[in-house]
């Protein structure tokens, strides 16, 4: 996962492109230390430390990870869609928000 | 049952038969537990009656021949792993040997079980057709079982919890369906209606989301030929459906109480899942999220619109 989503970070990054996370680790310190090392540097909602928590329980998450790909009018247009078919779909709706794009990933994934 | 479908089944090998097999033999023992747990609550204090005790006696047999039969699953299961053709196909024919006796028994305790549910304690004869409902392998004992149950119990709130117990475990029926239906619509007791109603709509968002997947598998269909039409149609029940049920629970139910909550509670909380579920499917504007970051600064989900939003619920474990 997070090599993919670096990639897309890195290279969606002067695009109108946001990658949103909702955390649901239970402990926030050592979190934030496993976001450093792992150079995860996009922004998180905090789930209140479970996954019980009330964003994941707004949003009926049942499985993790979960992904919904939401596009620049705010409306949920995919679910669940991972690697190449999450790629697609970003393509998609950049293109529907008048940006074209092809998003590349080199063999180890980091965009480099 | 996958349980019969193995046993009438046409084998193509020993592995598809090994896997049916425990299969049967595991959602046996799903559909048996809940069942065993509640009689040991409610037969305890009681001065037992004849009846009652034959009961005990029956239902004891069973659970010693199925927790032997198990243990004869696993070992033959071993074996097959190092086995010879020759010793698997022998594997096969013992343990084919040893169902279809298995199976026989069951069928001769479900017609003395037939016997009790007609008796004078009520009690025991609820007892004795819920056995029935949910061991017998044969259809007629079934079916004759829920004419009982319809016939002399239709007002009885204990049937009613039995009846949830059905409706939220084993496998879907149309039996199961119907006589669910029946009691929530026929009944003179409120208790029984409400709790039968809720139950019903239960087992048709469960059925609906437990099937939606499965009746693609071929494995699946393999195991249930003779369910699979039924199944189908469970599985593309409409989302009003169950909420016209919930609706009708909350209003004309509400002060019933069922499972440590009331029926109005409880169809509540249905309704408001399924709602939330509604508004989260594709098309539907993304709800919004105010929280803070893991840095405890606040922040909107709808901060970002105008951008294309990957939203990711992750944890790293």
């Amino acid at each position: 996962m997070y090599p993919h989503e670096r990639s897309l970070v890195k290279q969606l990054a002067d695009k109108p492109f946001a990658l949103i996370g909702v955390n649901s680790d239970r402990d926030r310190e050592k979190l934030k230390d496993v976001m450093k090392e792992k150079d995860i540097t996009w922004r998180s909602f905090w789930n209140g430390g479970s996954t019980g928590g009330p964003i994941s329980t707004k949003w009926n998450v049942r499985g993790w990870p979960t992904i919904y790909v939401v596009d620049a009018k705010g409306v949920i247009r995919y679910k669940g869609v991972r690697g190449d078919k999450m790629d697609a779909a970003l393509e998609e709706l950049l293109g529907e928000a008048g940006v074209e794009v092809k998003i590349t990933h080199d063999e180890d994934g980091d965009g480099e | 049952m996958a349980f019969l479908a193995c046993a009438k089944g046409h084998l193509n090998s020993n592995e598809v038969f090994m896997k049916k097999f425990l299969i049967g033999a595991f959602v046996f023992a799903m559909a048996v537990l809940p069942i065993a747990e509640r009689r040991s609550l409610t037969a305890q204090d009681k001065e037992k009656s004849e009846q009652a005790k034959l009961f005990a006696e029956y239902s004891n047999e069973v659970k010693m021949l199925m927790s032997d039969w198990s243990t004869k699953a696993r070992a033959a299961s071993g074996k097959m792993r190092t086995a010879t053709p020759e010793e698997r196909a022998e594997i096969n024919k013992e343990m084919m040997a040893a169902q279809k006796t298995l199976m026989a028994t069951l069928t001769g305790v479900g017609e003395k079980m037939l016997t009790l549910a007609s008796g004078d304690d009520k009690d025991t004869a609820i007892d004795a057709i819920s056995w029935i409902m949910t061991q017998s392998q044969d259809a007629a004992q079934k079916s004759k079982a829920a004419e009982k149950l319809l016939a002399d119990h239709l007002d009885n709130p204990k049937v009613a919890e039995m009846l949830s117990v059905f409706g939220r475990g084993g496998i879907p029926s149309e039996a199961t369906q119907n006589l669910l239906k029946t009691f929530s619509e026929k009944s003179k007791s409120d208790s029984v209606k409400g709790i039968s109603t809720m139950t019903l709509a239960s087992y048709l968002r469960n059925g609906k989301s437990m099937l939606g997947s499965l009746i693609e598998n071929p494995r699946f269909a393999e195991a249930y030929p003779d369910s699979m039409d039924y199944f189908k149609k469970l599985a593309a029940t409409k989302d009003e459906d169950v909420e016209n049920l919930l609706k009708t629970a909350a209003e004309k139910y509400a002060d019933v109480e069922h499972a440590g909550s009331t029926i109005g509670k409880m169809a509540k909380r249905e309704l408001k899942i399924i709602e939330t579920q509604r508004n989260l499917q594709v098309g539907k504007i993304a709800p919004d999220i105010e929280g803070p970051d893991i840095d405890g600064v606040t922040f909107k989900l709808s901060d970002y619109r105008g951008k294309v939003v990957m939203l990711d619920f992750w944890g790293d474990w």
